[in-house]
This record gives structure tokens, C-alpha cells and sequence, in this order.
């Protein structure tokens, strides 16, 4: 049984992590008062990480 | 689903609220829809969620009524070609993003867990009202939504039969989302307590020089990567959907140890990381979700207590259990 994640899986979380660090982790705080986070729903949309659970 | 799970973890390391937002949209009601809508209603629907424009809500809770299904209220009464949705949600996550809503609700009034089905309303719809508001310790607004004779075509009726079983199936796929969040705010955390350890000098040392600070992060380290271990196992079972039990132990597991990392990164900040500026008492307010949502531990605990008892062999033990 081995989890480590394949070339593709690591590609795509690194991806995913680049974004999060350099563009969400500076906006985290400005969430807590209930204001939704459209700037990052919209970043990974473009990603293509929405729909990931909707059939092609 | 593994994947999904992956990246809701990364997002979660640096922000709780976009995680949640995103499980809400490649969670369990997005797949109910994939799963068992008709067609020209997953094309309705579903390319909006790709793009980001479509927010999907999911109404479970009600007032009376959280892991307790059976006493569901809401209810849809099919009426020839149309359904009429009376009730009242609560604790419902982007009310005011959603443009439609994914219902749990009983369907012509047929009692007990397996009267329940699902049905799809979209904002506007004549009957809809928001009749209350929470703001949580996490950061995210909840709502209580209440449906006064809604009027929904029949094709809003997405699942009438068998309800209880194949949207608990869908349902599963939560539990995995969840704990996913769970470990990722865990890591988040460590991450900022490691480098807050290497920074922070005491006594004339850097505080990572300490024995007792390095045992904490050994402990900190061993109970995420057995979160990890946990969690990646459940989430290689799903074929669409999870193994229950594995995704129950695995989320009862990284909900409490996500509870405990936080608090303890907190800790490596000393007073600083009790305050606002820091990004580890976010994460430790997110972490307070994870035992509450998507299935308490409580309803899971006797999951898996029911599940022993009925399967667990003296004769086979542990190997007849099959999870390895």
C-alpha cells in the first residue's frame, strides 16, 4: 500500500499550494468578518479545481 | 475524490474560509446533482460551478433537527407535474452567494430516515426567505432559510426514491472533505509554528534549540502524518464514494488532532499567538468545526461501535476486518 502521490497528483497540489501561498495567505484575514472569498473562488476556477467532482 | 481532497488540504494550510467555500463546491451537493439529476438540469446547473459563477448550497440542519434525520420536517409534496417545499433550514452555508440550493427534505410527507429525499430550489423562487443570520468563530456567515409553499418544477425533485441510502452514499464523500480541511489547518499551523520556532530566541537560544520544543514537534509531526495516513487510506477506498467506516475513523481522527496541533502552535507562538494578527488563531477557530459538520463524532463513534461489534471476529480479528 504506498499513498505518496503520483507526478501528476504532486504537479497539481503544487500548483494549487504556489497559489495559496502567494495570493490567498495574504487576504486570509480579511474573510473573518463573513465577506466571501470571490477572489480565490474565481483563481481556481480558472484553475479548473471546481470541477473537479462534475462529470466531463 | 482523493484529489479533491488533496486540494482542499493545500487551501486549507493558508485560508479556513476558501477551503469551506470550495467543499461546498465540489462536495456532496455538487454530486448529488452529478449523481442524480437529469440531465438538462446538470446542464443548467453544473457549468456554473465550474466556472466559478454558480454557488451551490447545501440545506441539511434544521432548527430541531441536526444528526437526528428521521425528524426532518421539510417536506415535499408532489402535486402532478409540480412539488411544493414547505420548511425551514439552518445553519446553511452561502445563502447570499447561492443562486441554488440542494434540499434534504421528506417527500410527501412519508415518515422516518427513509422518507427522505432531495429536491433543488434556485434563489428568487416565490416562497424563499432568509428568517435568520449567524456569523461564526471560523470567519463564514450562516443563515436559517424558510420555504413557504415553494413552487419547484417536477425535474427539481432530484431524488424521491430510496433517498435516505444513495444521498448518505454522496454524504460519505464528506466525511472525507471534511478531515481533509482538518489536516490541512493542522499543517498550516505547524507550518507557521516551525517558523516562529526557528525565529523566536530565549535565554540566548533559538527556542527550537530546546528539547522540550523539539519534542513538541515531533509529537506535533507523528499525529498529523498519522491524520495523513488515515485520511489517504479513506479517500483510496472511494469507488464513487468512500467506505464509511474508513472515512468515519479517518475523520474522527483529524478533526480532534486538528484541535489539539492548533492549540499547541498557538502555544509555540506564546502571547502573540493569541492574537488576531497571527494566522494561527484562524486556524485554530476553523479547526472548532470539524467535530460539528458533516457528521458529528458522537454519530460517528457509534458508526463504527455498531460496526465492531456486528463484524469484528473473535476467530479473524483485526484482518477480518479488511482495511489492509
Amino acid at each position: 500500500m504506498d499513498f505518496r502521490l503520483s507526478d501528476e497528483q504532486r504537479s497539481m497540489v503544487g500548483a494549487v499550494r504556489d497559489l495559496a501561498q502567494k495570493e490567498f495567505r495574504g487576504r486570509a484575514a480579511r474573510y473573518m468578518d463573513g465577506t466571501f472569498p470571490w477572489e480565490n473562488i474565481h483563481a481556481l476556477a480558472k484553475m479548473g479545481v471546481l470541477g473537479m467532482s462534475v462529470p466531463e | 475524490m482523493f484529489d479533491t481532497a488533496l486540494v482542499l488540504e493545500e487551501i486549507a494550510k493558508v485560508c479556513y474560509v476558501t477551503a469551506m467555500a470550495v467543499m461546498g463546491e465540489v462536495g456532496v451537493q455538487t454530486r448529488i446533482i452529478s449523481t442524480f439529476a437529469p440531465e438538462h438540469v446538470k446542464r443548467r446547473i453544473l457549468p456554473g460551478v465550474c466556472t466559478g459563477e454558480h454557488i451551490l448550497a447545501v440545506c441539511m440542519t434544521e432548527p430541531h433537527a441536526g444528526t437526528d434525520v428521521a425528524r426532518y420536517r421539510t417536506n415535499a409534496d408532489i402535486r402532478g407535474d409540480k412539488v411544493v417545499l414547505n420548511g425551514v433550514k439552518t445553519l446553511i452555508s452561502r445563502v447570499d452567494e447561492a443562486q441554488a440550493f440542494v434540499v434534504f427534505s421528506r417527500i410527501d410527507q412519508r415518515p422516518g430516515r427513509e422518507g427522505i429525499g432531495c429536491v433543488l430550489i434556485e434563489k428568487g423562487t416565490p416562497g424563499f426567505s432568509v428568517t435568520g443570520r449567524y456569523h461564526t468563530m471560523g470567519g463564514e456567515n450562516l443563515a436559517e432559510i424558510r420555504f413557504e409553499n415553494c413552487e419547484l418544477p417536477l425535474e427539481n425533485l432530484i431524488v424521491r426514491e430510496d433517498g435516505f441510502r444513495k444521498l448518505l452514499n454522496a454524504f460519505n464523500t464528506q466525511r472525507c472533505l471534511n478531515p481533509s480541511i482538518s489536516l490541512g489547518l493542522a499543517e498550516g499551523a505547524f507550518e507557521e509554528a516551525i517558523k516562529n520556532a526557528r525565529e523566536r530566541h530565549a535565554f540566548g537560544h533559538s527556542i527550537s534549540e530546546f528539547q522540550g520544543m523539539r519534542w513538541k514537534f515531533a509529537d506535533m509531526y507523528r499525529d498529523i502524518e498519522a491524520g495523513r495516513s488515515l485520511l489517504y487510506r479513506a479517500c483510496v477506498t472511494a469507488n464513487p464514494f468512500p467506505d464509511p467506516h474508513e472515512a468515519a475513523i479517518a475523520k474522527m481522527y483529524c478533526n480532534e488532532m486538528s484541535l489539539r496541533i492548533t492549540s499547541e502552535a498557538i502555544q509555540v507562538h506564546g502571547g502573540y499567538g493569541f492574537t488576531e494578527e497571527y494566522p494561527v488563531s484562524r486556524f485554530y477557530r476553523g479547526a472548532r468545526y470539524g467535530t460539528l459538520g458533516g457528521g458529528t463524532t458522537e454519530t460517528l463513534k457509534d458508526l463504527v461501535g455498531r460496526k465492531l461489534f456486528s463484524d469484528f471476529s473473535e476467530v479473524d480479528g483485526f484482518l477480518g476486518m479488511k482495511t489492509f
